[in-house]
């Protein structure tokens, strides 16, 4: 997983180049990716003609149920058909969604993992909370950090949920370290500060393959090290929208939305 | 009787018919040979004693006023002689200085609302901290009152409001800057008292004491502990277990008042401990929070659900880690509006807490936010509340800051409380006579009241570095200050001198529920006031129009006859027939007299909030150990302008008369007071 994180994450940072001096820019481009990948798959997983057909035979029923509104033997044939049909058109959607739902879900995590999270500002607190792996002293945990990072507190031992806290401040821009050492094994996790553009990543995880399809912005931890997760509680980004602060899954849904749509006549696209 | 009581027709404020003349003679006669020129300049005082101005002119004029509340004349004037507060004696020696004469009685809400309508209590209808409901004799809100939806439709469990539920305030008259706001002119008030919730009127205004916490209480604190604190007022103590280092609490909101039975909301609080490292987690919501001990977080926004999906209130406060080891404590200040969601209408126009708290960061919207009654109650000590009150300070000075920096034309009216509760608190360490005086509070914080002083005195300098040739600069207090040593329980006296009947004598019963009504001739509600059970306006009085008269000559005799058995002083030095001291008067709601307390006397709490106690007088060891709500004559505020004052002792109307007096408006006909300026 890890290579595959590695690989898709390059391809993304490749792609979203030319966009790293505005979210809005990047955040449209990879709208119309989604709007432009999803009609693709669709036109070719699905079946195009049988979506034809049964969008013709709803429409059917619809004027049947309204040009013959006074015959309630017509209109409720006409109800039961066009329930049994809409049934069909959602059968005919399972399958491209079942081929579309690998890459919506490497482009949406790839999405947060830029958009969802900005840095701390300088002079920003945040809290850093190592999970531990079963069987593992809490006494043996420690955090250092480069210099742009100040650790305020002594460890706050969590022995409920086998975790160990601690609350940082930032103090100089720039891309950080916290340097975590469980019983003298020592690894790494990126902290940003006041940059904009590129990748938060909030967590560096250790493990199963669903964690780490969630966590792709940096290596897993290494098996040994005695952690399964480092996580730093950045604050959650927020673009502006007609004057609302929103979360960036709102754009990101009307811009793909609007773009598959107009796209869909050119790409002779059923849907 | 004494000489005091004959000059009670004097005292009564400078009514409409006053002339301006003397006034205006005094300052020709300042100005002399260069009267003339002088007069010229000012754009002059015409013949009626008012200025000339054209509307331009009105709009360009600068109208400072910094209102600080309890500066008493006489520590400032002897900071001054020792040559302390230099900006207040700049002021004092370019401009002028003179002494306030505050309302009958001098509390705050009453004093700060006749400086802003011009009117006397009489008038503006609030007399005391808490009024009486004449129909119950329960204790009632002086400032506002909220009236529930007119109807509503039970829906399951919720009671769903077809017209929402209003607050209102309950002063009458017009603030003078509603009248320049109609008039066009720019205003901005800030945290002035008895302006909740404030007019529409286009004057920006963000209101202050008067705001009540997210739970509609003048700011009840929740303090979380294994060890167990008494029960107090404005606090609310929980009483917690650590088990594996995690404790589980709620932290309390609002009552819902669209469910059946209006339940208190609440939210989960987990606190995760670690002793030796002295710091702990506090998870509340989706947010986490590290402390160490002794450490105070942000304000923390806390949502508050009143329909699932559809209502929720956000409140914000802030937690004090107190201790972790050996026993833990954590304060949580009360749960307040947040400005940038407020549930009530704490600001005018609607958006403008949102403004100030989006460009300012959050800040505090409780009416009273300086904790004293955790400071009181042990969940603060004097450190921790210094710091809190801090905390609320640095936020005010904030807005302070930026507001005269952008101050460019019009009003602008800038109120600070922190002076206020600071005096109230810490007086027992700077008079050795008081029953609470240490001499180690003495060394530690025996330059607490003066440090207001010296406050004041930072701001005033503030004030005036923005202020130019076109700036009239007033620095105005409500009130001085006195030491509070001895609490004197009114309903006590009253019951032991057959004035009041008690069914149930035992200690702290209501007198509302308690009183036998039918042989009741007067009780006590208020920090002052007194009221007749009168027929007709109480429910159950049974004192009649005729008997009135005799029995408050009889009452003022006893009350002025009154000695402290300890010392032989009297009690009260000015005892007030409102009929007399007042130009206006609501029948329904003024009382029928006003105590006015020896300095070293008030009124205990009990009695003011209308319960028994077996005790007349008591000896005060209580942190709230100044006070001013006694004798007016006794407690003189301050005010000083960059301008000379036409009189050295001013009345608070004086100061809405000079206000509307500055931007070139006639004197209302209920405005008491005359321009000082
Ligand atoms: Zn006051």
């Amino acid at each position: 997983m890890g290579v595959v994180n590695a690989a898709i994450t390059g391809l993304f940072d490749l792609l979203l180049a030319p966009f790293g001096w505005s979210a809005w820019a990047g955040l449209v481009f990879i709208s119309l990716l989604t709007g432009a990948v999803l009609l693709t798959v669709f036109r070719y997983t699905s079946n195009q003609r049988g979506i034809r057909a049964t969008k013709d035979q709803i429409i059917s029923h619809l004027l049947e149920v309204l040009l013959y509104r006074d015959d309630v033997r017509v209109v409720l044939r006409a109800q039961a058909r066009l329930a049994r049909d809409n049934l069909r058109y959602l059968g005919h959607a399972l399958v491209p969604l079942a081929f579309m739902i690998v890459p919506v879900g490497f482009l949406l995590v790839q999405t947060d993992l830029r958009y969802g999270l900005r840095p701390l500002a300088a002079g920003e607190k945040a809290i850093v909370a190592v999970e531990l792996g079963p069987g593992v002293d809490l006494d043996e945990v420690s955090l250092s950090a480069s210099p742009g990072i100040e650790v305020e507190t002594l460890p706050l031992r969590i022995p409920t949920l086998q975790e160990v806290d601690w609350r940082v401040k930032a103090v100089a821009p720039g891309k950080q370290e916290l340097r975590i050492s469980v019983g003298g094994e020592e690894f790494v996790k990126e902290i940003r500060v006041g940059m904009s553009g590129g990748r938060v990543s909030r967590a560096r995880v250790s493990g199963g393959v669903w964690a780490q399809f969630l966590h792709p912005g940096e290596p897993p931890i290494p098996r040994d090290a005695g952690a399964k997760s480092v996580t730093v509680s950045y604050p959650s980004a927020e673009m502006e929208l007609l004057g609302w602060r929103v979360h960036w899954v709102w754009p990101w849904l009307l811009i793909s939305m609007a773009f598959g749509y107009a796209l869909k006549g050119p790409l002779r696209v059923q849907v | 009787m004494s000489a005091k009581r004959s000059n009670k027709k004097g005292r009564r404020q400078v009514a409409d018919d006053a002339p301006p003349e003397p006034g205006r003679r005094e300052a020709l006669k300042k100005l002399g040979a260069l009267g003339a020129l002088a007069l010229l300049d000012v754009g002059a005082l015409t013949s009626c004693g008012r200025r000339l101005s054209s509307p331009q002119m009105e709009r360009e004029r600068k109208l400072l006023i910094l209102g600080i509340d309890g500066l008493d004349a006489r520590i400032t004037e002897r900071m001054m002689a020792r040559g302390e507060l230099p900006n207040l004696r700049r002021l004092r020696d370019t401009g002028g200085f003179g002494s306030v004469t505050s309302t009958i009685p001098p509390q705050s809400p009453a004093a700060w609302a006749s400086l802003i309508t011009g009117r006397d209590p009489g008038g503006h209808g609030i007399f005391d901290f808490v009024h009486r409901d004449a129909e119950t004799y329960e204790t009632v809100s002086s400032g506002t009152a909220t009236a529930p939806p007119k109807y509503t439709i039970p829906v399951g469990q919720w009671q769903v409001p077809l017209s929402g539920s209003q607050v209102e305030s309950l002063r009458h008259g017009t603030a003078f800057w509603d009248r320049l706001a109609e008039r066009g002119i720019p205003c901005e008030v800030h945290r002035v008292p008895a302006n909740f919730p404030p007019t529409d009127s286009g004057a920006k205004q963000m209101a202050g004491l008067g705001v009540p916490d997210a739970r509609g209480t003048l700011g009840t604190c929740s303090y979380y502990s294994d060890v167990p604190l008494g029960p107090n007022q404005g606090l609310e103590t929980h009483s917690v277990r650590v088990a594996n280092g995690v404790v589980r609490a709620r932290l309390n909101g609002p009552r819902n008042s669209l469910r059946n039975g209006w339940p208190t909301t609440s939210v989960e609080l987990g606190v995760y401990l670690d002793g030796h490292s002295r710091v702990a987690k506090i998870a509340v919501q989706d947010q986490e929070i590290i402390l160490r001990q002794r450490e105070w977080s942000d304000w923390v926004p806390v949502r508050f659900v009143m329909v699932p999906q559809v209502k929720t209130i956000t409140g914000i406060c802030r937690f004090y880690l107190k201790e972790v080891t050996p026993n833990f404590k954590l304060y949580v200040t009360p749960v307040q509006f947040d400005p940038l969601d407020p549930a009530l209408p704490i600001a005018a126009p609607a958006g403008f807490a949102g403004e100030l708290a989006s460009r300012h960061g959050r800040f505090h919207t409780l009416g009273l936010p300086e904790d004293t009654s955790a400071l009181g109650g042990g969940a603060l000590d004097d450190d921790e509340y210094l710091h809190q009150a801090g905390l609320c300070l640095e936020e005010a000075r904030r807005i302070w800051e930026s507001a005269l920096a952008e101050f460019d034309r019009g009003l602008l009216f800038y109120y600070f409380g922190y002076t206020d509760r600071n005096q109230h608190v810490f007086w027992r360490a700077s008079d050795p006579r008081h029953p609470a005086f240490e001499p180690r509070l003495g060394r530690e914080y025996g330059g607490i009241v003066e440090d207001c002083y010296r406050l004041s005195d930072e701001l005033a300098g503030e004030a005036l570095q923005a202020s130019d040739d076109d700036t009239t600069l007033i620095v105005v207090s409500d009130h001085g200050f006195a030491p509070f040593y001895r609490k004197f329980y009114l309903n006590a006296w009253l019951a032991n001198n057959g004035y009041l009947s008690m069914r149930d004598v035992s200690e702290g019963a209501p007198i509302a529920t308690g009183a036998v009504w039918s042989e009741t001739l007067a009780y006590g509600i208020g920090l002052n006031g007194l009221y007749l059970n009168l027929a007709g306006r109480e429910s159950r009085g049974i004192v009649s129009q005729e008997q009135r008269e005799s029995l408050l000559r009889r009452l003022v005799k006893d009350l002025y006859a009154i000695r402290d058995p300890d010392t032989g002083d009297a009690v009260f030095s000015d005892v007030a027939l409102t009929d007399e001291v007042y130009s206006d008067a609501l029948p329904a709601l003024t009382p029928d007299l006003i105590l006015g307390y020896a300095p070293g006397y008030r009124s205990g709490v009990a009695s003011a909030l209308g319960r028994m106690t077996s005790e007349e007088l008591r000896d005060n060891t209580n942190k709230w150990s100044g006070d001013h709500c006694i004798d007016r004559d006794a407690v003189p505020g301050i005010v000083l302008s960059n301008r000379a004052l036409r009189r050295e002792r001013v009345s608070l109307p004086d100061i809405t008369a000079t206000a509307l007096a500055e931007f070139g408006l006639n004197r209302p006909d209920d405005v008491l007071g005359q321009s000082i300026l």
